[in-house]
């Protein structure tokens, strides 16, 4: 037989012990094309297979097993013969030399993952493995191997493995005991739950628990830098699995997680709770119920007696909750184990309940709502015994703060009574009797004169609507709402929650809402009656009757003046999709308003809704309007009054299209002068938005360039007042940056020159604020501008570099305008682009934290510092040895009270820091901030006194 | 602490005060602002109680009402209000409020800590210790005893 050429060359490399990942995969290509197959392989290698030296031997399986690795998982080069006899072979090579097992291992776990292994492969592969291999004295690289081999028949096979029965189980036993790693416990963790679930474990039930419960509570802290990223977490959830996979370990865990709960580490505590939590899912309520008692004696401690963390208590009131879910059941309800609990709880929070002004009421109350939570027959006893109690001791308590306390649980307790319930089978639920008088209560508590009950009252109100309020009850509780609306002395917080209320009827029945409810609203608001109105309205659901009730109302009273902000806000949040003709006549009257001199009030507002219109509009109404409009804008309004620009810049700046050929020449042109020579700023700001929403959006050619190029004769022309000029540049960049113009590089450069400017080089660099900025007038998405993804990090990016380069090649350049601009920028960078330049800005970023820099610029960078320090603290550790004394004088010494507070804010944030790095500065920082303590603002002691506490704390005992 | 020593399992709970508005005063640069009784109480109110998870504010321990302060003359007192009057943790919250507002305070002041009067069996003993400077030292050489401190104080300051 001739030998291919591709397995020469193979056995070639093999002799002569060079690299053979060249040659496997020529040969696995071969395989792949069917040239030769892989039984030729395993008879051309015979020579180094039969080899008298193991070296030669390891080396030719590992050969094999990689190949066939390149070809799984599907194998379909194979067929199933050859499947068969590679498999015998790699089982056979468990037998051979100790060394060579590594490579027959790797094997198998290649073939174990094919779903083409034929019948009884499967169960010959584990024999071998079971029978041939001393796992635990592998290394853990073959352990792992072992592991998943195993892993992948279960998932594939397991029909064939369960006829192996009690020797699969024992097999596994003797595999996996002792096992140290936590790669491969991860592994086994997923393995044993299956098998407990799909396998006999008599007689070794009990050996098969120890396998895993001896590693409970998991004790695992990851070594620094773990490259394999094994958690702590991964572990516990994984073994918590294997606790609570089968309801045969009840006998051996129960016992387990009563010892873990007596002991003293909270860790121990929580892990045990949590595994309760889970076995209460899949052990039977038989099980449990001789140890209910035991386990309430445990939860009760650290939930009633006990001041615990948060974790514990939450851990112990989820494992009472799943308890209490397990005897659900009809059956197990009657379980005289379960009744005496209920009993002992019931008695014991009854009597907490009734002492509303002491700790302990709370923490029943969460254990009677945990009992609750789905055991509906004992939800059912627990509030129809509770509520009436509740409502006696609010009746009989007259002080505000136990009153909220009752409410809140009377509140909760309702919700828990509710829950699952619709307004059809609420007659079955247990709080359905007690109703009208819970109602009855609750509307007693809106007449107090006390907004946070009222606020409380609302939100358990708000519970029953749409589930035990009819018509009739509704109605009633719907005039006390208006009548409180009505009424002067009602707290902006109570409106909130009326708001809350409406918002859950409007949405549970809108067209009796409309009608019974939504029409008063709207009498009250236009008729000026009512304080808030408005803002509830604006918190309304927008549904279509809703909308259209409003809309309607509001349109035609906009000439009601006094109101008209407040109308023009509601309408903006109405206004919705494609309303062309709330459109026309809003833009029409808001035209109307206009005159020569101030602008009306309302101006901003109008802008918005139109703004919010128009960008809604469909392409082919924009095109109609801006066709109609632009001569009319240009020829007949801005004639009487410039104050058109703003609701040009609304329309047209918002549109779903942009003018062409003339009508954009003409608008440019008419636009232009408006930019710099307007007396009034808010004009000029608005032509320049309106200038740069045009440009954005007009495609690159000769059309774009033409008008650049007028354009930048207007802001380079030296006859201009400079501070005019910079906006309209700015602008111009921003709409090219956005759009990722094909000459931005030319803009960027002159962005960086004109920064140079000595006298408005600070204001070029506030300017980058706005190019990187939203800006909520145009140039968004809303407004369908024209918008390339990270333009902001590729503007940063180019950016940067020039100003440093200015900064460090020109001793002359104005480098407080080089800090703002760098400053301003950081803001609007995220985090991880700002870490590959940080080694670079930093330095310069501490130079900006000198009292002489204007205050705006200390603000944003000290901003900066501690925006990079809420995630990323390690970033910064290098240089905070320079930065804390710059932070200490800006905060004795910073000229606003802004400069100091922020200072000493960011001194008490760099407490993250890690303590070595910040001890040494210690003694200086508490010595230097006494001063700050004595500050003459409030609000600048407040910092400095958690600063210096802070500070104080550092390295000592029970602080961290 | 552990469960074993908890004297008072379950003591009254008041409701808390509102944050302080923030008045114009306050942000005008040019008004000096007086350090009051509020700004004291601020300082003391989210101090945990060490046996609790609530603050002395919730227990009524520290109230607005027992604090006398004078800016011109340099002093603070308080006096404050322990929840039973056999509490064994009388001179640990007491020295929680002297550390505290020595640290946060500037030190022109002088700090007086008393227990409100009547409301405790060893008012006299307690009241001395805390005004012996030397014995405050020493307490907080004692790093049990710091810790706890610190662990007080420190839930304040978040």
């Amino acid at each position: 037989m001739v030998t291919p050429t591709s397995i020469q060359k193979l056995r070639d490399s093999l002799v002569l012990q060079e690299s053979m990942s060249e040659a496997i995969s020529i040969v696995s290509q071969s395989i792949a094309s069917r040239e030769i197959t892989i039984l030729q392989l395993v008879e051309n290698l015979q020579p180094e297979l039969l080899h008298q030296q193991a070296a030669y031997r390891c080396r030719a399986v590992s050969t094999i097993a990689s190949i066939l690795e390149q070809l799984a998982p599907d194998l379909k080069e194979i067929n199933e013969k050859e499947i068969d006899l590679i498999t015998e072979f790699f089982c056979s090579k468990l037998k051979d030399h100790h060394s060579i097992l590594p490579a027959a291992l790797h094997g198998l776990h290649v073939l174990s993952s094919t779903n083409r292994l034929s019948p009884g492969l499967a169960r010959s592969i584990s024999q071998a493995i079971f029978q041939d291999v001393h796992c635990q004295s592998q290394l853990q690289h073959d352990r792992r191997a072992i592991y998943k081999t195993i892993k992948n028949l279960l998932a594939l096979h397991i029909r064939e493995l369960q006829i192996l029965g009690q020797d699969f189980v024992f097999g596994l036993i003797q595999a996996a005991d002792q096992e140290r790693d936590p790669r491969n416990l991860l592994i086994l963790f997923s393995i044993f739950p299956v098998v407990a679930r799909y396998f006999r474990l008599e007689p070794f039930t009990e050996e098969f628990f120890e396998v895993f419960s001896c590693y409970f509570p998991i004790d695992f802290t990851p070594p620094a830098n773990d490259p394999y990223g094994v958690t702590k977490d991964q572990l516990c959830e994984g073994l918590r699995q294997c606790l609570a996979s089968s309801a045969h370990f009840a006998e051996y865990c129960m016992p387990l997680l009563q010892e873990k709960l007596e002991s003293d580490l909270v860790s121990a505590k929580v892990e045990a709770l949590k595994t309760l939590e889970l076995c209460c899912l899949s052990y039977h309520p038989t099980q449990l119920e001789k140890w209910i008692d035991t386990f309430w004696k445990c939860i009760r401690r650290e939930v009633l007696i006990n001041v615990n963390t948060e974790e514990l208590e939450h851990a112990s009131l989820d494992a009472l909750a799943a308890l209490s879910r397990a005897f659900a059941a009809n059956e197990e309800f009657k379980n005289p184990a379960f009744t005496k609990l209920l009993k002992e709880i019931l008695s014991e929070c009854q009597g907490h309940l009734c002492e509303p002004e002491r700790r302990l009421m709370t923490p029943s109350s969460y254990v009677l709502l945990a009992i609750c939570s789905g055991n509906a027959p004992a939800c059912a006893l627990i509030v129809s015994r509770v509520i009436p109690l509740l409502m006696d001791q609010y009746r009989i308590r007259s002080q505000s703060a136990p009153r909220q306390f009752i409410l809140n649980c009377l509140n909760k307790l309702v919700q828990a009574g509710l829950y699952g319930f619709t307004e059809i089978d609420v007659a079955q639920s247990g709080i359905s009797p007690l109703i009208p008088t819970l109602l009855e209560l609750y509307l007693e508590v809106l007449k107090e004169d006390d907004a946070l009950l009222c606020g409380l009252s609302l939100q358990g109100l708000g519970h029953f609507v749409g589930i035990g309020l009819n018509h009739q009850d509704l109605e009633k509780v719907n005039q006390s709402l208006l009548g409180l609306l009505q009424q002067p002395l009602t707290t902006g917080h109570t409106i909130e929650e009326i708001g809350r209320f409406f918002y859950k009827c409007a949405e549970q029945n809108e067209s009796w809402f409309v009608e019974k409810v939504l029409v008063k609203l709207l009498d009250m608001a236009v008729s000026d009656k009512a304080n808030g109105i408005f803002l509830l309205l604006r918190n309304l659901p927008p549904l279509p009757r809703i909308r259209a009730q409003v809309l309607s109302q509001l349109l035609a009273r906009l000439e009601q003046s006094e109101l008209r902000l407040e109308m023009l806000k509601t309408l903006a949040y109405f206004a919705q999709h494609d309303e062309v003709q709330m459109f026309h006549q809003l833009h029409s009257w808001a035209l109307k308003t206009l005159k020569e001199g101030d602008p009306p009030t309302s101006l901003e507002a109008t802008c918005g809704v139109l703004r919010k219109l128009a960008s809604s509009l469909s392409s082919e109404d924009a095109t109609q309007f801006i066709d109609e409009q632009i001569g009319r804008y240009i020829d007949q309004h801005l004639a009487s009054s410039a104050w058109v620009v703003p609701i040009m810049e609304a329309t047209l700046g918002s549109l779903d299209a942009t003018p062409v050929g003339q009508n954009l020449e003409k608008l440019i042109k008419t636009l232009e002068p408006l930019t710099i020579c307007h007396p009034n700023a808010d004009v000029r700001i608005s032509a320049c938005r309106l200038v740069a929403a045009l440009i954005n959006k007009v495609p690159e050619g000769h059309e774009l360039e033409s008008i650049l190029d007028s354009l930048r004769t207007k802001w380079q022309d030296p006859s201009a007042d400079r501070n005019k000029t910079v906006c309209l540049f700015v602008w111009i960049t921003k709409a090219l940056l956005m759009r990722s113009y094909s000459k931005l590089d030319q803009s960027i450069q002159e962005l960086v020159e004109f920064l140079n400017d000595p006298t408005h080089g600070y204001l070029v660099a506030e300017g980058f604020k706005t190019i990187l900025g939203e800006t909520e007038e145009c140039l968004n998405f809303d407004s369908h501008a024209n918008i390339r993804l990270m333009y902001r990090q590729r503007f940063f990016q180019e950016v940067v570099p020039r100003l440093l380069k200015l900064y460090r090649e020109s001793p002359s350049c104005n480098k407080s305008a080089c800090f703002a601009a760098i400053a301003n920028q950081l803001a609007f960078i995220p985090e991880g682009v700002l870490v590959a330049h940080i080694t670079t800005l930093i330095p310069l970023l501490i130079q900006c934290l000198n009292i002489e820099q204007p205050d705006q610029l200390i603000i944003s960078t000290i901003t900066a510092f501690m925006g990079l320090m809420s995630d990323n603290v390690n970033a910064i550790e290098e240089y905070i040895s320079s930065l804390v004394p710059r932070l200490l004088t800006l905060a004795k010494d910073g000229l606003t009270m802004d400069v100091r507070r922020l200072a000493l804010r960011c001194l008490s944030q760099l407490r993250k820091a890690q303590t070595v790095v910040l001890l040494p500065l210690r003694s200086e920082v508490i010595l230097r901030l006494i001063p700050c303590l004595d500050d003459k603002k409030r609000l600048v002691r407040r910092e400095a006194a958690v600063a210096r506490q802070k500070w104080a704390m550092l390295g000592q005992a029970g602080c961290d | 602490m552990t469960s074993k020593g908890i004297e008072n399992v379950n003591p009254q709970r008041f409701v808390k005060q509102t944050k302080r508005e923030v008045t114009i005063e306050e942000k005008d640069e040019s008004v000096k602002d007086p350090i009051d009784e509020r700004e004291i109480f601020d300082l003391l109110r989210d101090i945990s109680d060490p046996e609790h998870p609530m603050s002395l504010e919730e227990l009524n321990v520290v109230q607005i009402t027992n604090i006398e302060v004078d800016d011109h003359e340099n002093s603070v007192k308080v006096f404050y209000t322990p929840t039973i009057p056999h509490c064994s943790m009388a001179t640990l919250i007491g020295l929680s409020i002297k550390v505290c507002l020595l640290r946060s305070l500037p030190p022109r002041f002088k700090v007086e800590v008393n227990i409100s009067p009547g409301s405790h069996a060893s008012e006299e003993a307690v009241n001395k210790q805390l005004a012996d400077k030397e014995r405050v030292s020493a307490a907080l050489e004692n790093s049990n005893l710091l810790e706890v401190v610190n662990q007080c104080i420190v839930k304040s300051l978040e």
